[in-house]
């Protein structure tokens, strides 16, 4: 059971939108703060099953004030929120800006984000302008939405464009496409290939053999966290598909930005197949994780 | 930053100040409404109730209380609800909105129950009632609908159900299942074989998708049925079907309630909900409210005039 917590309640103003937001204050401050940032595109501020809320309670216990919000057109908040392939971690990423200026105004300074799927790689985004002391990116994003939805993952690996192309345009494959569906998917898997080809032939040697679809952007924010000293805490679970393409990204030139800083990242895959937290018991393994990770930032005469 | 008033004076103008603990954030004023929404926790201490309150520009007087549902059905509906609030403060009502306590913002309750539901809504009603100078009409969505029926408000006050279910088991039949599925697609280890019902006796909650369904919420609603709680008193009821045919279930009990002399008017929302569903995915008519505005608020100023 959750013990009262002390919150102080705020509409931000951010982007042209008022941003619902909570502030929970530990009872003996220790000048840091944690964001908390969810995902879309209907996860309220609180969270699943009041994840976000447990957490503010243990951050609190810990001396952490922490804050969590509303994206826009979520929750309490103004706006509309982003639909079908919007996924705008760049405009949000202001929100997180205005969330560590809230927390300023209350003297806490050193911020570490705690971000969930798109919060995850919106808290990353927020790098641009903010320097957090750590990252938790639960399920970031690491794929554009170029990636095909659904695609099976390992038979376009093993095939060479080539070969891809020799089978799609055969003609018994193309009368078995009787849906819309199945065009669809087949199209999408199309220009999948397409893309990957393109990207092989025109890429620079940085990111030769990389996916397409891969957000180089991402790719390159994580680098630069690194780069300033930031630690960085990934969480995936074993099902989650951003664990796929995590992998997949691995491979490439964020294996080897994640190799030369092997000693500020640590990454934990925890067990279940599924959407990561559709299990309690999996969310308090990973709040206990979060929470444990957090806390040892702070150098203990801090 | 928007709180335009020193926080005692607030308390007292929104009437908290003699009523219980209060931490109230700052008034959000609408550039195109002109409504004032002040969100905070409402109630006595650790036993608080997160709400939000919509004051109209124009006030007609009338008030409406809009009661929730829980878990993943809450999350599902959220943005709905808030969208309805603003539109029906748009067009004049006073509004109140909330969370019940172990859901949401608020406090944790020991034990969620029928009962503690209840407790909160009568809470919001009672402070609505000493708010308003006309009438209330309370909002139910899906097990809220069981609440707002419960809600001892007179017999004159008009219900909106939205997706009402007809009884407590109904509830559980849905939570029951996603707890079926979360063991077949999510692999979790230790999940045990045997229904959902067994496990719930046995361990005391079940684990719905992510969502902590218990023991006690079951027993306190297995015999709560929609029609029993409506009989004897004649209401206005406008009975929202959520999908492309309201179901056998809904038809019959709108009949009955008919026939219990409860005056129904029904009207049809179009789009499937998946109430438990997982994905990331959205749905058609999963954020907007709009077809639903219009007719709730014909209804609220037909009833409350």
């Amino acid at each position: 059971m959750i013990g009262p917590l002390s919150e102080e309640f705020s509409w931000l103003e951010s982007g042209g939108e008022e941003l619902f937001a909570v502030l929970t204050e530990p009872p003996s401050p220790n000048g840091w703060g944690v964001i908390q940032l969810q995902g879309l595109p209907r996860v309220p501020s609180s969270h699943r099953n009041r994840m976000a809320v447990r957490l503010a309670a243990q951050f609190a216990a810990g001396g952490f004030h922490s804050v969590r919000l509303d994206w826009p057109g979520v929750g309490e908040s103004t706006g509309r929120a982003p639909r079908d392939r919007e996924i705008p971690f760049d405009t949000h990423a202001q929100h997180v800006v205005a969330a560590s200026r809230w927390l300023a105004e209350h003297d806490v300074t050193r911020t570490v984000v705690v971000g969930s799927c798109f919060g995850a790689t919106t808290g990353l985004a927020s790098t641009d302008d903010l320097d957090h002391r750590g990252l938790v990116l639960v399920s970031p994003f690491i794929a554009t939405v170029d990636r095909p939805s659904g695609l099976p993952y390992d038979q376009p690996r093993d095939l060479s464009a080539r070969e891809y192309l020799r089978i799609v345009i055969r003609p018994s494959v193309i009368r078995s496409l009787k849906t819309k569906r199945q065009r669809q998917r087949h199209l999408d898997l199309a220009r999948h290939q397409l893309a990957s080809l393109r990207a092989r032939v025109c890429a620079s040697p940085g990111a030769r053999g990389e996916r397409a679809w891969i957000d180089q952007r991402t790719v390159d924010r994580m680098a630069r966290a690194l780069d300033m000293g930031t630690p960085i805490h990934l969480v995936f679970g074993a099902g989650d598909s951003a664990l796929t393409d995590f992998n997949e990204a691995r491979r490439g030139r964020l294996g080897r930005v994640l190799r030369a800083h092997s000693d500020q990242v640590s990454v934990t895959v925890v067990p279940g197949s599924g959407y990561i937290y559709n299990s309690v018991s999996r969310q308090h393994a990973i709040e206990q994780l979060i929470t444990q990770w957090v806390v040892s930032l702070r150098p203990s005469d801090a | 930053m928007r709180n335009r008033y020193p926080l005692k004076m607030r308390e007292r103008e929104v009437g908290y100040g003699r009523h219980g603990s209060v931490a109230l954030g700052p008034d959000r004023l609408d550039a195109n409404t002109g409504t004032v929404e002040t969100v905070g926790l409402y109630g006595a201490a650790s036993a608080r109730r997160f709400g939000t309150r919509y004051r109209p520009a124009s006030p007609n007087g009338h008030a409406v209380l809009i009661c929730s549902s829980l878990h993943a059905e809450a999350d599902r509906h959220h943005r709905r609800e808030v969208e309805i609030a603003r539109a029906l403060a748009a067009a004049g009502f006073t509004v109140h909105r909330f969370q019940y306590r172990g859901a949401g913002n608020s406090d944790d309750v020991a034990s969620l129950t029928f009962s503690s539901l209840l407790q909160d809504a009568t809470a919001e009603l009672d402070h609505l009632t000493r708010l308003r100078s006309g009438g209330i009409l309370v909002v139910g969505v899906r097990l809220g609908a069981l609440v707002a029926a419960a809600l001892s408000s007179g017999p004159a006050t008009p219900l909106v159900l939205i997706a009402p279910l007809a009884d407590g088991l109904a509830y559980f039949k849905d939570a029951f299942r996603a707890w079926a599925v979360a063991g077949v697609v999510g692999g979790l280890p230790g999940k045990p074989s045997g229904s959902a019902l067994d496990e719930l006796q046995r361990t005391g909650s079940i684990d719905a998708m992510g969502f902590e369904v218990s023991r006690d919420l079951y027993e306190s609603l297995e015999s709560v049925s929609l029609r029993e709680l409506l009989r004897g008193v004649p209401r206005s009821i406008q009975w929202i079907s959520v999908g492309p045919s309201a179901g056998r279930v809904a038809t019959t009990l709108v009949t009955n309630l008919i026939e219990d002399g409860h005056r129904v008017t029904q009207v049809r929302y179009p789009y499937v909900p998946n109430w438990w569903s997982m994905g990331h995915e959205l749905l058609p008519g999963d954020l907007e409210a709009a077809e639903m505005i219009d007719p709730i608020i014909a209804f609220a100023a037909r009833e409350l005039r």
